[in-house]
């Protein structure tokens, strides 16, 4: 069983956010990166198939000459083989087209399943992984929790909201975005640590991809900001019947409600 | 340093480089989130109160595969160096001394004597058991009377009988000789030698070996590896089961030491951090006179001084293994980093106590539980007085002891 991991790298969760020049994302010096929280659980889920079916576990990720990190990390803690989409023209893409580059990439790969994590811890669009399975004309389902393989398709368990779940099967190979907590990542050995570097990665820009039309965002971030403070938090003080005069007065005048 | 002229002008900023590397970094976040998952301070309290063995997390250090770590390969480990050592027990001891110490025991004890001392078989039959945590490794070295003085004061005998040693006498400071496998005994095994570091023997004894019976000492620190009086009653232990070469048993123990000063300190290091790190949250989070206290100076400049003291224990102590890691002489950097690391530790441990207010004499904040575990560490597994002297000897001054 073949299994393609994307993953992206973000700023780890201990870095100190500042917005950048022109107001549109953050800036990244200085800034530690980390690999995406959900698409570590889709990594280790990827990993225990592996362990059970046999076959590779293949990374894919797009990003500058840092995500080379993360990548490596992933074979730290057993990843075969990595994929790094790497080019200029790759900066600040949008889900699409990010989406479009990834399945461009993987075009000549034999794979069951690819797992992404649900969505990702800077931008939060949740939606690459399931344009890619639209691009590549495959099934996909979205926030799984539990996954089966059984004869040609696989059985996953969905989160759904206020405690649900639910039950489907896809035929293989499909898209699955996984939701954090599904297990318990591995650490990585020392073991696997040390032979993280001899694992091969392929490099491809934009020349090496038959991609057509110009990458033009669909998408674009306008302004980031940080949330300017308007609510005033008021402290009644006084005896409870008091108070409750006090809170009554302003829910009429102030509030309007009653 | 020793610079010859051809090199001029070639020194750059590149050749002083304090970067650990990407995967020495990568080990570090690895070990940190194995301690957050799988040793919650809850469980390490519990431990200490109880004077419990963490087998818990034993297990889960051989199942995660640290404890391959300071084997070769070709006994079933991964062959990593001493920094990859220093930046595991660090990482242990930075939420339990104890914790930590189970790591140091089994990578410099365990598997430091057999690589050392032990003969082929001996590797071939225990190392790949010690990798994946089948085995363990208790020294049993010091005597009632004589720590420091450890030659001078060993009385007790291994007599050979046909294929066997018959040993006989009493140990001190055995930690956790109950809950290893194996006891790393040392015993004399000549009466007759000039000299009193001579005619000393190194076995591998079975700790269920008939004959031998323990006594828990009662610790102030450290308490979740506890230590034991093991008594010797003609215990029986086969020949094959020396370890190196006959009466030379004490040279065998030399090229441990510097592993064994850089690894204290790295347990020192652990627990100063985690002193410091403790205070500073408290004083961050404390009000007095409508304000954190860490807004006052005086106790702003004791977190100052913490988070120094801690980074330059740190320096020495990376420098050290960084020397032994390249086979360089480092037996004067490895004795400054114990004495360092262990001296600020507690100086460290003791400013959390003060920053912490009457809040440091409960039982129920850590921070006294780094004060108990470090004072340990200016004592053994060697004091800071016979560190001093080797480094005095280090310096061509004669031997003072």
């Amino acid at each position: 069983m073949n299994i393609i991991v994307c993953l992206k790298q973000v700023p780890s969760r201990e870095s100190i956010l500042r917005v950048n020049a022109d107001g549109t994302w953050v800036d990244e010096q200085d800034l530690s990166w980390e690999i995406n929280e959900p698409d570590v659980y889709a990594l280790e889920e990827a990993l225990r198939l592996k362990e059970r079916f046999g076959g590779e576990v293949i990374i894919c990720s797009v990003g500058p000459a840092r995500v080379q990190q993360a990548i490596r990390e992933a074979f730290a803690k057993g990843a075969d083989r990595g994929i790094h989409l790497n080019d200029p023209a790759f900066e600040r893409l949008d889900a699409y087209n990010t989406a479009r580059v990834i399945a461009e990439a993987i075009k000549g790969e034999s794979y069951d399943l690819i797992l992404t994590g649900l969505q990702s811890d800077d931008f939060g669009f949740a939606q690459t992984g399931v344009i890619l399975a639209e691009l590549l004309g495959i099934p996909h389902t979205t926030i799984v929790m539990e996954i089966h393989i059984l004869d040609g398709k696989v059985k996953v368990k969905r989160e759904l909201e206020a405690g649900w779940f639910q039950w489907i099967e896809l035929p293989l190979p499909a898209v699955l975005t996984i939701q954090s907590g599904i297990n318990h990542p591995r650490y990585a050995t020392l073991k696997g640590i040390m032979g993280a570097k001899k694992k091969p990665i392929r490099t491809l820009g934009r020349d090496d991809l038959h991609l057509g039309e110009a990458l033009l965002n669909l998408q674009q971030v306008e302004k980031v900001y940080i949330p300017q403070k308007t609510k005033e938090t008021q402290l009644l003080e006084g005896s409870p019947e008091e108070v409750a005069a006090q809170l009554v007065e302003k829910l009429k005048h102030e509030a309007k409600v009653i | 340093m020793v610079t010859s002229a051809s090199e001029w002008g070639t020194v750059n900023s590149g050749q002083l480089n304090f970067d650990l590397g990407k995967e020495k970094e990568f080990l570090r976040q690895n070990i940190r989130e194995f301690v957050e998952r799988e040793c919650p301070r809850e469980y390490v309290r519990e431990l200490d109160e109880k004077e419990e063995y963490p087998e818990r997390v034993w297990k889960k250090l051989a199942e995660y595969g640290f404890l391959q770590i300071p084997i070769e390969e070709r006994y079933g480990g991964v062959g990593g160096d001493i920094v990859d050592m220093v930046i595991v027990t660090e990482e242990l001891a930075r939420r339990s001394g104890a914790i930590g110490l189970v790591f140091f025991m089994s990578s410099c004890f365990g598997a430091k004597t057999l690589s050392v001392g032990g003969t082929e078989e001996q590797k071939r039959k225990y190392l790949p058991q010690l990798a994946e945590g089948k085995i363990r490794f208790a020294i049993s070295l010091t005597e009632p009377d004589g720590g420091t003085d450890v030659a001078g004061a060993m009385k007790t005998r291994a007599v050979e009988r046909g294929d066997h040693f018959v040993v006989n006498g009493q140990k001190v400071w055995t930690t956790a000789a109950k809950e290893s496998d194996y006891l790393i005994l040392f015993a004399r095994t000549n009466e007759r030698s000039q000299k009193r570091i001579d005619g000393i023997s190194v076995f591998l004894v079975d700790s269920k070996s008939p004959g031998i019976s323990m006594r828990k000492l009662e610790k102030i620190g450290i308490r979740a590896t506890p230590s034991y009086e093991v008594f010797y009653d003609n215990v029986r232990v086969p020949k094959e089961n020396l370890i190196g070469e006959r009466d030379k048993g004490m040279y065998q123990m030399f090229p441990m030491l510097n592993n064994e000063r850089i690894l204290t300190a790295a347990l020192c290091l652990g627990e100063a951090q985690a002193a410091f790190e403790d205070a500073l949250t408290y004083a961050k989070e404390r009000y007095a006179f409508e304000r954190p206290i860490g807004q006052f100076q005086a106790i702003q400049h004791k977190l100052s001084w913490m988070r120094t003291k801690v980074e330059l224990a740190r320096l020495i102590t990376y420098k050290a293994a960084w020397l032994q890691s390249l086979g360089r002489d480092c037996a004067i950097e490895a004795n400054m980093a114990k004495l360092v690391a262990a001296n600020f530790a507690c100086e460290v441990a003791d400013m959390g106590m003060q920053i912490l207010g009457g809040y440091c004499y409960s039982r129920e904040y850590d921070m006294q539980r780094y004060w108990r575990d470090c004072r340990l560490h200016k004592v053994g597994p060697v004091s800071d007085e016979m560190v001093l002297n080797f480094i005095g000897e280090k310096l061509g001054l004669p031997r003072s002891y």
